[in-house]
C-alpha cells in the first residue's frame, strides 16, 4: 500500500539549489584558474616578497691584540632602526618620539621619513639603552637591524696604530685600515622565511666568514707609559705635536707608538683630524744632530777615524761649497768622541767630507733612510734622501749635521736600534701574528730575523760607547738613567718657516734617540717634540721623556740594573692595599666615563702597612713580602666559571680563552709566582 | 473522570535486516580509504606544523645563543675596559696612593718562569745586602768598571 504524504513538489527547488550551488563551484573554479593559471607568476613574485627576506649576515670583524692578548679593538652587534615610512600613521608623533629616545633634531627626521616610503635609516648603531627604550615604545613601522659597531676598550690607546671603523664598517686608519681585507671577513646574503609578523622561521644555515684577529707587537702598559709621558711633556714643554717610538732593537717589533695630541677612536666623529694622521710615520723631519749617528758611524766603519782621533773644529765656522757654516758653540781641537758629546757640527761636516758624497749616500740608505721600512701602516712617507747627483756642493755639509735630509720618527728609531743591536738593521713591524677564532694559548714564536747588516759589531760597540757618553757628560745628560747605563743622541733641527722658506730662528724640533741598558739594550727610544716653547734643545725637552719612559719601562721588562742606584732611591716598603678590599662602585663608574680621575679618597690608616715599621732596613737589603706567593693551580678539566673563581679566590689574572672544560695553562700547575699574575688558561669543548 | 487507555502492540519482529556482505565490504573499504586519506592528510599538516614550529624554535634558541655570544663579547669588552692602564694607573695613584716604582726600589730576586714575563719572580727571605742585590749592582756599588 502506498501513501503520498508530500503536499507539494520539491523538484524545483532541488534544481534551484543544484543551480546554485554549480554557479558557486564554477566561481570557486574560475577564481582559482585565475590565481593559479592566470595569475600564478605575479602572485609568486608577490608572495615571495611576503613570506621571504634576504638578510646580509654581515661577518665579524676580528679582534685586536696587543702583544700579551690584550683586545685594543673588538666589535659588538648593536642595533640600527629603519623606518618604512609608508606604513607609519602619525609622522608627526612618531617623529616626536624618536628624536626624544635618540636626540636627534625632529625636524630633520621628519623631513627625510617624508622624502620616502619604503626605507629610511633613523639611526645607526645606537645604544643598547635607546635600542631598549625604542622597542619599548613599539612603535609601528619602525624596525631594527643588527649591525656590528667597533669599540677601543682603551680609549686613546694607541688610537694612531689602531685607526678606526667608519659607519659603514671600513677600516679608515692604522692598522685598521691597512688590514681591512682581512680583519672584516667575508659577509653572506642569506634567504629568511618570514611569518605575517615579520618573525623568521627558518633561514640558510650559511654563516659568514668570521675576519682575522691580529696581535700586535705593542704593549699596552709601554704604550701607556709613552703615552702619558709624552703628554707630560707637551704640557711641560708646550709643543704642538710629539712622538715617541719605544723599539726592541733584536727584532724590529715596535713596542708602543706614542702621539701627541691623540683622539678617541670611539668617538672619531668629534675627533681633531689632525690628531688623526700618524707622524710617526707619515711625517718626515730634518732630524738635526741626531742623524750625526749615520756620519760618525760611517766614517768609523770605512776606518777614516777613530773615536779617539783629535779633529780641529776651526772654533766653529767651516766653509762648505762657498758657504760658511757656523757651529752652535765654538769649539777647537776636540776627539771624535767629544764632536758626537758636545754635538759639533763643524766637526760631523769634516767626517762626512772625508766620506765623500757616493759613500755617504751608500750609508745613508743602507741606515734605511730615504726607503719605506715596510711598518704595516698606511701613509709611510720614504722620507728624503736625495742621489748625490741632486746635491748641491754644500749638500754633504748640510747632510752630515741632519739637514737638507728628512727621516720619519720611525726610520730615526730604526738607525738607533741598528747600533743597539750590534750594527744590524731590522726592519720595523707591528704584527706579531694573525689567527681565525678564538686566540691560541702562546702564540707561535716569531721565527728571529736575519737583519741586515749594515756596520760592523766593533763599530756599533764603539758608537755605544761614544753614545754613552753624550748621556753622561754631552748634550743628553737629562737622559742620564738611574740604575741603567744608556746611551743616545741629542737633536736639535731648525723648522723651516713657511713664510720666509728660511729655517725658523723660533721653531725647533727637539728629539733624542737613545738605548739602554748599554751592553744589551732592550728598549730603543726616540723622542720628537715640535716646536716646544722655552728651552728647545733636543736634551732639555725631549732627553728627559727618553729617561721618564726608560726608567719605568726597564723595570716592567724585568731588566736587571746594571748601575748601582743612589741609597736614597732605595724601597719605602709599604703592603699594597687590596683592591677589591676599596672598591667602590660608584667611583669605578666615574672612571669609566673617562673623566677625570676622581678625587683620591682619604685612605684609611690600616691599609697601608710598613711591613717593617720598627726597625731601620739593613744597608742594601731588600725583603719583599708576597705573603707567601701562590701556586698556581692545575686547572685542567675545570669549567670557565670554576676557574674565574679560583682565580679571583688567589689573586691571579686570568685570560680565559675559548669555552668548554680547561684543557691547557700557563704558567704550569705548581708554578710558584706573585699576586695579580697573568695566567693563560685555554678551554674546548 | 476517567481515563481511557488503548494499548497497541507493535511486533515488528517480522522486520528482519538483509544481509549485504557486498555492501558492507564497501562500506569497510570506504572507512578504511577515508581515514587513510585522513591520515595522510592529517600527518601532511602535522608535518607541515611541526615544521614551521620548530623552525621557531630552532630560530628562538639561535637568537639566544646569539645573544649569549654577544653578551659574553659585550663581558669580555668590559672586562678589557677595566683593565684600560689608565683606569688601573687612576685607581693605584688616586685611590691607594701608589706610584711607580724607581729602578732603586725594585729588585729582582728570581729570574722568573722562563717564556712567560708577567710570572716570576717570588719569594725573598732576608739576605745579606751582597746577596740580595744583582751582581751588576752590586758591582757597581764597589765602583767596579760598569760595562761601557
Amino acid at each position: 500500500m502506498s501513501r503520498t504524504l508530500t503536499t507539494s513538489d520539491p523538484t524545483p527547488r532541488l534544481w534551484a539549489l543544484g543551480a546554485v550551488l554549480l554557479l558557486w563551484a564554477v566561481a570557486v573554479l574560475a577564481r582559482l584558474f585565475f590565481l593559479q593559471v592566470v595569475d600564478y607568476a605575479w602572485l609568486t613574485r608577490k608572495a615571495e616578497r611576503q613570506q621571504s627576506r634576504t638578510i646580509e649576515i654581515e661577518a665579524r670583524r676580528g679582534v685586536i691584540y696587543d702583544r700579551d692578548l690584550h683586545p685594543l679593538a673588538m666589535s659588538l652587534m648593536v642595533d640600527s632602526v629603519f623606518a618604512v615610512p609608508g606604513e607609519i600613521t602619525d609622522l608627526p608623533a612618531v617623529t616626536s618620539q624618536l628624536a626624544q629616545v635618540l636626540g636627534l633634531d625632529a625636524r630633520d627626521l621628519q623631513g627625510r621619513l617624508a622624502a620616502s616610503r619604503n626605507f629610511c635609516w633613523v639611526a645607526r648603531k645606537i645604544t643598547p639603552e635607546q635600542s631598549h627604550r625604542l622597542r619599548a615604545l613599539n612603535l609601528h613601522g619602525i624596525y631594527f637591524q643588527p649591525e656590528s659597531k667597533r669599540f677601543y676598550p682603551k680609549r686613546d690607546l694607541a688610537a694612531q696604530v689602531l685607526g678606526y671603523v667608519g659607519l659603514d664598517g671600513n677600516g679608515l686608519g692604522g692598522i685598521e685600515q691597512e688590514f681591512d681585507r682581512e680583519v672584516r671577513g667575508q659577509s653572506v646574503r642569506t634567504l629568511v622565511q618570514v611569518d605575517a609578523h615579520r618573525r623568521s622561521y627558518t633561514h640558510d644555515e650559511q654563516k659568514p666568514e668570521a675576519g682575522e684577529n691580529l696581535v700586535l707587537s705593542i704593549d699596552q702598559n709601554i704604550q701607556y707609559i709613552a703615552q702619558q709621558e709624552l703628554e707630560a711633556a707637551m704640557q711641560r714643554t708646550h709643543a704642538k705635536h710629539g712622538t715617541v717610538i719605544v723599539e726592541d732593537p733584536h727584532t724590529g717589533e715596535i713596542l708602543a707608538l706614542a702621539n701627541w695630541p691623540t683622539f678617541n677612536p670611539n668617538d672619531y666623529r668629534n675627533a681633531n683630524p689632525a690628531a688623526m694622521h700618524d707622524p710617526a710615520v707619515s711625517d718626515p723631519y730634518e732630524p738635526g744632530s741626531t742623524f750625526k749617528l749615520i756620519t760618525v758611524s760611517a766614517a768609523l766603519e770605512e776606518k777614516l777615524t777613530r773615536p779617539d782621533e783629535m779633529i780641529d773644529c776651526q772654533m766653529g765656522s767651516i766653509e762648505v761649497g762657498g758657504r760658511r757654516i757656523h757651529d752652535h758653540h765654538a769649539f777647537g781641537v776636540m776627539s771624535v768622541t767629544d764632536i758626537l758629546k758636545h754635538s759639533s757640527d763643524v766637526g760631523a761636516i769634516k767626517l762626512g767630507l772625508r766620506l765623500g758624497d757616493d759613500r755617504f749616500y751608500r750609508y745613508i740608505r743602507a741606515f734605511g733612510i730615504g726607503q719605506l721600512t715596510g711598518i704595516e701602516l698606511p701613509g709611510e712617507s720614504r722620507g728624503l734622501a736625495r742621489p748625490p747627483q741632486r746635491w748641491t756642493k754644500m749638500s754633504i755639509g748640510a747632510i752630515s749635521m741632519g739637514q737638507e735630509i728628512a727621516a720619519t720618527p720611525l726610520q730615526m728609531a730604526s738607525v738607533f736600534a741598528t747600533v743597539a743591536d750590534g750594527g744590524i738593521y731590522h726592519a720595523p713591524h707591528l704584527i706579531r701574528g694573525r689567527f681565525q677564532g678564538d686566540p691560541p694559548a702562546a702564540l707561535p714564536p716569531i721565527p728571529a730575523t736575519a737583519g741586515r747588516r749594515v756596520i760592523s759589531g766593533a763599530t756599533a760597540n764603539e758608537m755605544k760607547m761614544m753614545l754613552e757618553q753624550v748621556v753622561l757628560a754631552g748634550t743628553g745628560q737629562h737622559a742620564k738613567l738611574d740604575g741603567y747605563t744608556a746611551a743616545g743622541k741629542t737633536g736639535t733641527a731648525q723648522r723651516v718657516d713657511p713664510g720666509t722658506h728660511a729655517y725658523s730662528k723660533h721653531n725647533y724640533i727637539a728629539s733624542f734617540g737613545g738605548f739602554a741598558p748599554l751592553r744589551d739594550p732592550a728598549v730603543v727610544i726616540l723622542t720628537v717634540v715640535d716646536s716646544p716653547v722655552g728651552l728647545h734643545e733636543g736634551g732639555d725637552a725631549a732627553a728627559p721623556v727618553f729617561k721618564a719612559i726608560a726608567e719605568r719601562v726597564l723595570p716592567y721588562l724585568r731588566v736587571p740594573q746594571d748601575i748601582a742606584t743612589p741609597p736614597s732611591s732605595r724601597m719605602q716598603m709599604v703592603k699594597a692595599v687590596d683592591v677589591r678590599e676599596t672598591s667602590d662602585p660608584v667611583s669605578d663608574l666615574a672612571l669609566d666615563a673617562a673623566a677625570p680621575a676622581p678625587a683620591p679618597p682619604e685612605l684609611e690608616a690600616s691599609a697601608v702597612i710598613p711591613v717593617f715599621t720598627p726597625a731601620p732596613l739593613p744597608r742594601g737589603t731588600v725583603v719583599l713580602d708576597y705573603d707567601g706567593g701562590i701556586t698556581v693551580p692545575d686547572f685542567n678539566g675545570k669549567s670557565l666559571r670554576a676557574v674565574s673563581e679560583l682565580c679571583q679566590t688567589l689573586g691571579l689574572d686570568p685570560s680565559l680563552i675559548g669555552s668548554g672544560m680547561a684543557r691547557s695553562q700557563q704558567p704550569a700547575a705548581g708554578t710558584h709566582t706573585i699576586a695579580g699574575a697573568h695566567v693563560v688558561v685555554q678551554f674546548s669543548r | 473522570m476517567t481515563d481511557i487507555h488503548f494499548r497497541q502492540v507493535i511486533d515488528n519482529s517480522r522486520l528482519v535486516r538483509v544481509s549485504d556482505p557486498a555492501r558492507r565490504r564497501e562500506q569497510q573499504v570506504f572507512i578504511a580509504v577515508m581515514a587513510c586519506l585522513f591520515l595522510l592528510g592529517f600527518g601532511y599538516a602535522w608535518q607541515n606544523y611541526q615544521m614551521v614550529h620548530l623552525g621557531y624554535q630552532i630560530e628562538d634558541v639561535r637568537h639566544k645563543t646569539a645573544g649569549l655570544n654577544e653578551w659574553n663579547r659585550a663581558l669580555q669588552l668590559e672586562q678589557s675596559s677595566l683593565r684600560d692602564p689608565l683606569r688601573v694607573y687612576a685607581l693605584a695613584e688616586t685611590r691607594l696612593g701608589l706610584e711607580s716604582a724607581r729602578p732603586g726600589q725594585i729588585v729582582q730576586l728570581d729570574a722568573g718562569v722562563p717564556g712567560d714575563r708577567n710570572s716570576g719572580a717570588v719569594m725573598a727571605d732576608l739576605r745579606p745586602a751582597s746577596e740580595s742585590l744583582p751582581a751588576a749592582v752590586d758591582a757597581g756599588a764597589a765602583g767596579a768598571p760598569t760595562p761601557r
